[in-house]
Parts: C-alpha cells; sequence; structure tokens
C-alpha cells in the first residue's frame, strides 16, 4: 500500500490533530529556551489531564487524587536514579509500570463507592501520599530530592526533553483517542450513564474501571517523572493535593470527556500563570476569576465554548453566500 | 498511657471532632439539597475570620455583635455564592458543579493570599479567656469547654431546626427528594438558599472558634475541610445525625492515633480508617444500602 492511500484511510480530525502537534513541534525547536520550557510543561500536564480525562470524562468516576499518581512518577524516578542509578528512561518506565499497580490498587475501592465518596477516597489518597513523602528521609523530607540531570537537560539546550514530552503527549493522545472509539470506550460511556445497566448488559464494570484507573495511573506517573526531569527537583510541595485539583481543573476547564480537552485545559492552568506573572500577587486571582467564569458560564469547557463560536460563525455567514454562488452558476452559460 | 493522659487525648479528640462534625453537617446539608460538594466551605469561613480579627474587631461595638456581624457578612457571601454560581447558570452536571466550588475555593483562597498572605500568621484574640477549670484534678481549658459548649448549643439548634420548624421539614424534604418535594409545593430555590446561608454561617463560626486555638492564616481551614469532607462520608451523607457521628468518631480516632503513633502518621491513618469503614460500609456508618434503580 502506498503511503497516500495510508494517509487516506487516516481520519481527517485526526490528521488536523497531527499537524497541529507537527506545528507545535518546529515551534518548540525554534522557539528560545525559556518557552520551550513552559511549553514543555505544557505537554506533560496534557498528558497527566489525558489520563486523567479517561476516568474521569469517559467512565465520570470521581477521581480527585490524580496528582498522587504523579507524586508516584516523579518520587519513583526520583528514587530510581538517585538510589538505584538507573538510567533516566528506564526510571521513568520503571515508575509507570509502579503507578499503574497503585491506580488498580486505589481503583479498588472504586468499585463500590461513587461520586462523593470517592471523590474524598481518592483525594485522600492524595494528601496521604504526599504527606508519607514529606515525613519520610528517604524521599527526602520536607526539601525533596535534587536529581543530577543536568546533563540530560542539556542536551540540544532541552530539545531533546521537548521532544519527548511531545511525543509521549501524542502517544497520551493515542491511548486515549483507541480507548474512546474501541470497545472499552463505550462500555466506560455506559458505566458512566448507569452502572446497573451497564452491568446486566454483560459488561465487566470491575475490570473496565480498574483498567481506566490503572492507564490513567500510568500516564499521570510517566508525566510526573517527567516533570522530575524536566525541572530536577522533586520536592513534596509540588505533588501537595493542590496540583490533584489543578489537573482536575484542567480537564473540567478543557472539555471533559472529549479528547482534545486535557491538551486545551493544560494550556490554560499552564499559560495563564505565566502571562500573568507581570501582576505578581494578583496572579492567581485572575486565574481563579478565568477558572471560574469557563466553568460557569461554559460547562462543556473551552472545547464546548469554541465550537459553540465556529457554529455561530459558520451558521450566520457562510449560508447566504452559498445561494448567491449557485444562482451566478446558472446564470453564466 | 496513664488516665490523665488517655483523658486528656479524648477530650482534644472530641473538639476537634465537634469542628469535624459541624462542618460535615454543612457539607451534608448542601449536598443533599443541591447535590453540590462545596469545596469554598472552608475557604469562606477563613475569609470571615479575616475580616473579623483585622476590621470587624476595630468597629466600635460589643465582641458579640461583632462576631455576629462577621458570621452575617459569611452567609451573606455564600448565598450569594450559590445565586451566582450555581442557580444562574444551570447548564452543567453534578461534575461541573462540583468544579465550580473548586474555583470558588481558589477565588477565595487567592482573595486571602492576596491581602493578607504577606504578612502571616496572625494570632487572633480567643472568644474565651484563658485558664483552665480543675474537674476532679483534671484540666480542662476555657476554650475547650466553649468551644464545646458552642458547637453542642449549635448541634442541638439545628436539631431543633430540623426536627420541629416548618423549614426544617422542607429542608428534610428536599434533602429526600427534591422533585417530589417541589411537588409538594416546598420552593425548592429558596430552601437551597436557605441551606447555603445556614451553612456559610456554620463554616464562619468554625473557623473563628479555630483560629485563636491555631495560628491564623491563609491555609486555616485546609486540613479541617478535608476532615469534614471524611467525617460526611464515614457517617453516611444521607444520616445528618450520622455525620456528627462520624465527625467525633474521626476525631477521637485521630488523637488517639497521633498520640499512639506519631504526629506524622495522622493523615495517612486516617486514610487508613476511612478505607476499612468503606470497604465493609461503602454507604457509611449510618445509612442503608440502597439498590440500584434502573
Amino acid at each position: 500500500m502506498s503511503t497516500g492511500k495510508l494517509l487516506a484511510k487516516i481520519p481527517t480530525r485526526v490528521r488536523w490533530v497531527l499537524m497541529a502537534f507537527g506545528l507545535l513541534l518546529m515551534a518548540g525547536m525554534l522557539s528560545g529556551d525559556y518557552p520551550r520550557y513552559v511549553l514543555t510543561l505544557w505537554m506533560i500536564y496534557s498528558l497527566s489531564a489525558i489520563g486523567l480525562n479517561i476516568v474521569l470524562g469517559f467512565g465520570k468516576i470521581y477521581s480527585l487524587g490524580h496528582g498522587g499518581f504523579m507524586l508516584v512518577g516523579a518520587y519513583g524516578t526520583a528514587v530510581a536514579l538517585n538510589h538505584f542509578h538507573w538510567p533516566a528512561s528506564v526510571a521513568v518506565a520503571a515508575a509507570g509500570v509502579l503507578a499503574t499497580l497503585v491506580g488498580i490498587l486505589i481503583g479498588l475501592p472504586a468499585i463500590r463507592l461513587k461520586h462523593f465518596s470517592l471523590a474524598i477516597v481518592t483525594f485522600a489518597f492524595g494528601i496521604t501520599l504526599f504527606q508519607l513523602v514529606k515525613s519520610t528521609p528517604y524521599t527526602g523530607g520536607p526539601q525533596g530530592m535534587f536529581l543530577d540531570v543536568n546533563q540530560l537537560q542539556a542536551i540540544w539546550k532541552g530539545r531533546l526533553l521537548w521532544l519527548v514530552a511531545l511525543l509521549l503527549c501524542l502517544t497520551g493522545l493515542g491511548i486515549s483517542y483507541s480507548v474512546m472509539i474501541s470497545r472499552t470506550g463505550r462500555a466506560l460511556r455506559m458505566i458512566a450513564a448507569n452502572e446497573t445497566v451497564a452491568r446486566s448488559f454483560g459488561i465487566g464494570v470491575t475490570f473496565h474501571k480498574l483498567a481506566a484507573f490503572g492507564l490513567a495511573a500510568m500516564l499521570g506517573a510517566v508525566s510526573g517523572g517527567m516533570h522530575a526531569l524536566i525541572t530536577g527537583v522533586v520536592a513534596p510541595e509540588t505533588f501537595s493535593p493542590d496540583l490533584s485539583i489543578l489537573i482536575f481543573a484542567a480537564v473540567m476547564i478543557g472539555g471533559q470527556g472529549r479528547l482534545l480537552g486535557p491538551v486545551l485545559g493544560a494550556a490554560f492552568v499552564v499559560a495563564i500563570p505565566e502571562l500573568t506573572q507581570g501582576a505578581r500577587a494578583l496572579s492567581l486571582m485572575i486565574y481563579a476569576v478565568l477558572f471560574l467564569t469557563v466553568v460557569t458560564l461554559f460547562p462543556k469547557g473551552l472545547l464546548g465554548m469554541i465550537e459553540a463560536g465556529v457554529r455561530r460563525v459558520a451558521g450566520e455567514t457562510t449560508a447566504p453566500p452559498k445561494t448567491v454562488a449557485a444562482d451566478n452558476t446558472r446564470e453564466a452559460p | 498511657m496513664n488516665f490523665d493522659l488517655a483523658l486528656a487525648t479524648a477530650v482534644a479528640g472530641i473538639v476537634s471532632g465537634a469542628y469535624y462534625s459541624l462542618l460535615g453537617l454543612a457539607i451534608a446539608l448542601i449536598y443533599r439539597t443541591t447535590a453540590v460538594a462545596n469545596f469554598a466551605q472552608g475557604e469562606l469561613g477563613t475569609l470571615s475570620t479575616f475580616l473579623l480579627v483585622l476590621y470587624i474587631s476595630r468597629l466600635p461595638m460589643p465582641p458579640l455583635l461583632q462576631l455576629i456581624l462577621a458570621i452575617a457578612i459569611a452567609a451573606g457571601i455564600s448565598s450569594l455564592a450559590y445565586i451566582t454560581l450555581l442557580r444562574a447558570q444551570r447548564g452543567g452536571d453534578a461534575l461541573n458543579l462540583t468544579v465550580r466550588t473548586l474555583a470558588l475555593y481558589t477565588l477565595v483562597h487567592s482573595v486571602t493570599l492576596y491581602f493578607w498572605g504577606a504578612n502571616e500568621p496572625y494570632t487572633a484574640k480567643g472568644l474565651f479567656s484563658a485558664g483552665n477549670v480543675d474537674i476532679a484534678g483534671f484540666k480542662l481549658a476555657y476554650d475547650q469547654m466553649g468551644t464545646l459548649a458552642i458547637a453542642g448549643s449549635l448541634g442541638l439548634g439545628l436539631f431543633i431546626l430540623f426536627r420541629f420548624t416548618r423549614v426544617g421539614l422542607a429542608m428534610r424534604s428536599v434533602a429526600m427528594n427534591a422533585e417530589v418535594a417541589s411537588l409538594l409545593g416546598i420552593d425548592v430555590n429558596r430552601i437551597a438558599l436557605v441551606v447555603w446561608l445556614i451553612a456559610g454561617a456554620i463554616g464562619a463560626l468554625v473557623a473563628m472558634l479555630i483560629a485563636p486555638v491555631s495560628f491564623l492564616g491563609t491555609d486555616l481551614m485546609q486540613p479541617y475541610i478535608l476532615k469534614a469532607f471524611t467525617a460526611a462520608v464515614l457517617g453516611g451523607l444521607t444520616s445528618f445525625p450520622g455525620v456528627v457521628v462520624g465527625g467525633l468518631l474521626l476525631g477521637l480516632i485521630e488523637s488517639f492515633g497521633s498520640t499512639w503513633i506519631s504526629i506524622h502518621l495522622r493523615e495517612p491513618f486516617t486514610f487508613v480508617i476511612l478505607l476499612l469503614v468503606l470497604l465493609f460500609r461503602p454507604a457509611g456508618l449510618f445509612a442503608r444500602d440502597h439498590a440500584g434503580r434502573v
């Protein structure tokens, strides 16, 4: 099969996404060091939010401890680097595997709990991990751990880590997309709509919930591991309960249950604080006001807002010219 | 562990349990009537405590009136938040409504951080004078006694409200089933507003009780709000007495846990208890399990 035919097989929307990521890749390669760092951070938070979206968006399973999985990823990477002296890539991968197991473990209560209770249990899980690493000398206590990754960060002035982060985010999107269009995605959506009905249709509710949690945890942990690599430091405060809230907010701001929603939401939570840095102390307040405005006025998130905008523009401007064009062609001969 | 230490631990546990119970009640009330987990509950309390300590306490009026004014402001903000954030824009599902309260939490937190974050922590003057009462050789601090008295009377007041007044009856019926309640002629919107008002007032009062015994900082209520959620879940959200028992139980467990094991492991210990309870009774200690309905 030729490449042309292969390309034709890819759905149009996916092609647009790939093209956008191509442009993004170029932008990151050509930009200055600091913008590249921010873009890398965006990809890393996107990856984490994509993971949470599988649980929260598709399955409507209230997971409020996603920062905990990022913590497992970051600290797993740090421990593997500092104490075991593993190479960075192996460290991140191992942390991902570890977090998957943790995710399945924390998914177990999720089988029995719903909504509010589950939100509290997962939130408490995040806090517990935070307190544990803060009080354990092995993980550096309150100061955290410093990683010897200067050389890795310096490769191509950070372009290597940028490429890796971008590819990982794209991979995350691929995983999310395949979950979305597959049996698993349908099962999760059905569980979200009505668990009892899903069960009566023979859907393995337990299996799918655990799988979703495991997958989300893995993506979150890889994101956390990457975060450790690009910042070079793993501190408890970075992975405080606020991080869980931040990622939760990213998914909800971007548009829950949608493929690109988490990426948009992550852009929001990364970019707004960066852009308002000049306002100093007011920065957080501006972020909070925007956050509140988006989630209150647009329950479907930024993606829903953009789509509504596009529909309005398209509906008002494209329809009339069409008839004019049709009239013209009739008169032309 | 000798008897005196055990007694002191128990009293400390009951005092913090009282905070958890009251906050938990506020959370359960809001959750049952408007189906929202109100994450902003604690921060509103922190905000009003700052207002009380730094501004209202300088006004020329008796302390009790100052306290009431500050609580009224918190209740006002709480009900205003309900009207503007939840009622005005109904489009979202439960998840969206919850994230709105998270956004409100972020906003209120950013406001307190902006105005008072630089100079924290402040010290708040106690509501009660310092000192101890000697009861058969056991020392009980005035603020502990005062806290328990206020919490107890507030709890009793809420009980009377729910049990013996028309508004309370309406609240219970909305909590049970809002649709049926509205069919029976209850103004569900008005009840929801009253509930947010009460919850705001409770949150403020609890924050004002806590501030003198810890330092007044922008993160004053953060540890408490999570415990309050835990208390609400432990007790089973459907039963208000259950939430009170859940809160007291949590306070005691935590208090003894940190004395026996380690203060650093207090949170993990609480989490294990929460998990164990929910593993065996997913709907909480005091709620009956409902079968799934299609």
